[in-house]
């Protein structure tokens, strides 16, 4: 008998499947999945929901409610990280696939330390614009303390990682 | 002068009442440049390494050198040191970006820099610092600096 995983999500059932060899997803329809969000209504509605959850004062419908968008971003999640992973190849397609792998490392190490993926960009420094690097941005609630401890947290795992990616830089933002 | 002034005056700074979206934003510069410029001042005094390179900035050329050189707490310092330059870049240059208008973020990276102070110092002890020349010595040499 083949022992199967029990999903409890949509994206767990999503990252159960097989996804066959061949031409990775177009970089344009990347772009395109990169840009799918909720719209700022629910994500005030989701904020009210995760707070009365929090504090047990969350009906029954507003429960299933909360359930439903927690699934969806779960697959819009997993959908994005596909994503992500395409257009980093894509930038990453000049510097050899040792240094991609340290990044997606690097991406997955913010996401384990901050429970988040992080927002990817190109940055560059406006005193010399020739020096471009990438910025992962992670929003979190800002408790000082909290936040030096993931930082020194994430500093560490980062530092192991090989080989070594000098142009990386963290950026922390308070939840909004 | 020593560095470590600009620190100060940034802890200063974030303590003052109604100080402001433009004093918040410099207590960041200076708390930046009160953590960089130690560890700048580190490299060249106590390792005889310049930070200057052809095309590079020096504050990239710091973090460069600490990030190659094999030695994990330095290392951990090059790293420490990017986001606290991020955040100073954000202070000073995205003006949409309001974050660094807020006090707590000013108190963070005022406490960044002096984290960076205290790696700053471990690094300085004469097993690690001795590792770190010899690291960043066999990097100035890959990329043929010397």
């Amino acid at each position: 008998m083949v022992s199967i995983a029990s999903p409890t999500a949509e994206s767990n059932i999503l990252s159960q499947l097989v996804v066959p060899d061949g031409p990775p997803l177009a970089a344009e329809f990347a772009g395109w999945l990169l840009g799918i969000h909720f719209t700022s209504v629910a994500e005030d509605q989701i904020r009210e929901l995760l707070a009365k959850n929090k504090q047990g004062t969350i009906g029954e419908d507003e429960r299933s409610l909360l359930d439903k968008y927690l699934s969806l971003g779960g697959v819009l999640d997993v959908l994005q990280t596909w994503a992500r992973s395409v257009r980093l190849r894509e930038q990453f397609a000049s510097v050899g696939p040792s240094t991609f792998e340290a990044f997606q490392r690097i991406v997955e190490i913010t996401t384990e330390v901050f429970g988040q993926a992080p927002k990817i960009k190109h940055d560059y420094n406006p005193e010399f614009p020739s020096e471009k690097y990438i910025v992962l941005t992670v929003e979190v609630p800002f408790d000082r303390k909290s936040v030096l401890d993931m930082e020194a947290e994430w500093t560490q795992m980062v530092a192991v990682v090989e080989p070594k990616l000098d142009t990386l830089r963290l950026s922390i933002e308070p939840r909004k | 002068m020593i560095p470590s002034e600009f620190l100060a005056l940034a802890q200063r700074l974030v303590q003052t009442p109604d100080l402001g979206a433009a004093g918040l934003r410099s207590a960041i510069w200076r708390a930046y440049y009160g953590g960089y410029l130690s560890v700048r001042a580190f490299l060249e005094k106590e390792l005889a390494t310049p930070c200057r390179a052809g095309g590079v900035s020096e504050h990239q050329m710091v973090q460069r050198y600490l990030i190659n050189s094999q030695v994990t707490e330095a290392i951990e310092l090059g790293h420490m040191l990017g986001t606290l330059q991020q955040a100073r870049k954000e202070a000073d240059y995205e003006m949409a970006n309001v974050s660094p208008e807020n006090q707590q973020v000013a108190l963070l990276n005022v406490d960044r820099a002096l984290r960076i102070l205290e790696k700053l110092e471990h690094c300085s002890a004469p097993t690690i610092r001795q590792k770190l020349k010899a690291g960043i010595t066999q990097y100035r040499r890959l990329i043929k600096e010397l």
